[in-house]
């Protein structure tokens, strides 16, 4: 007995280590995925949802207004706790700088991923102006 | 010159085999252990991916059941006037994100016989359903549809800003096995 076979306990040992490390590895990344399309699809729903009904209720409108936000930011803290919502409404003649800004009080801007949409307006009847909201929104990050 | 006979002969007894008995039972029980977690991972594998999936087809059901509700107006658009057999689309909307009070109306008086008839419209035949639209400031319940999920069910959870009556709502869509 002075030659080993061809099987060899330790290559055995070998090949075993490494599919052990391989199926260590594929089970992590299998599961750390996280399945955030439809989360996308919630999220942007969401951010239309609440865009919709501060238009229809003629919060954004009344906000140009007055030049205040109470309202907005009372609607924004009624919404469910898992959303976060960034607004900013500009002139149609300056998309630049925003004529004003609300974000949801609690809420940091610390998101992987966020959706945003926009949304025109009219304020006035006769000298109509138009407007632009945009929102950004995301879920919180606890 | 040897025959054929005596040089088996020679080389079975002079001369050990290629594969060493000890090796060989150590190399079995290695591949036998790699073949047990080999399917037993991806018996595991394959078990995550059903369940994700079949997660996946719930909550796109929910999703697709709130869309149809905050956002469409059914089909045909007077289906709250009509009997639910003419009827090939539930939709509470009068405009987008802005619900009918009389179809709310209408769904939550359908909950108790036609419950199976709605879910089936809805798209949610072979899953349960409750629908809660509530006042988006304190919560207060303005109407219901369906049954609460059993405890330890799976469930699906969707989400819905609205107006009703010119107050804001909040449309919950559950959609359970």
């Amino acid at each position: 007995m002075k030659q080993s076979g061809f099987v060899i306990s330790l290559d055995s040992l070998a090949a075993l280590s490494v599919l052990l490390t391989i199926l260590t590895f594929s089970a992590f990344y299998i599961n750390s995925v996280e399945f955030s399309a439809r989360n996308n699809a919630l999220l942007k729903e969401n951010t239309m949802d609440a865009l919709v009904v501060m238009e229809k209720q003629g919060m954004l409108a009344d906000a140009i207004a007055s030049d205040k936000v109470n309202d907005i930011r009372a609607f924004m803290n009624q919404l469910p706790g898992y959303f976060c919502i960034d607004l900013a409404v500009y002139n149609e003649n300056d998309l630049n700088s925003p004529v004003l800004s609300v974000l949801r009080p609690g809420c940091e801007k610390n998101f992987d991923y966020s959706a945003t949409l926009n949304r025109s307006f009219v304020v006035g009847s006769n000298d109509a102006n138009f407007y632009i909201a945009r929102a950004t929104g995301w879920f919180k990050v606890n | 010159m040897k025959t054929g006979l005596s040089w088996l002969k020679a080389f079975s007894i002079g001369k050990k085999g290629q594969i060493f008995s000890v090796d060989a039972i150590a190399a079995v029980s290695v591949f036998l252990f790699i073949l047990l977690i080999t399917i037993s991972y991806s018996t595991e594998v394959s078990n995550k991916i059903s369940e994700v999936e079949t997660d996946n087809s719930r909550y796109d059901a929910a999703l697709a059941a709130a869309n149809s509700i905050v956002y469409s107006y059914g089909e045909p658009s007077n289906w709250e006037n009509l009997q639910l057999s003419g009827v090939s689309a539930i939709g509470l909307a009068k405009s987008r994100n802005e619900i009918d009070n009389a179809k709310l109306m209408r769904l939550a008086d359908l909950n108790a016989a036609n419950y199976n008839e709605v879910k089936e419209i809805l798209g949610l035949e072979k899953y349960g359903l409750k629908i809660d639209v509530e006042e988006l400031q304190n919560g207060q319940g303005i109407a219901e549809f369906g049954m609460e999920p059993e405890t330890g069910s799976k469930v699906s959870v969707v989400r819905r800003i609205a107006v009703h009556e010119n107050e804001n709502a909040l449309v919950i869509v559950k959609v359970f096995e």
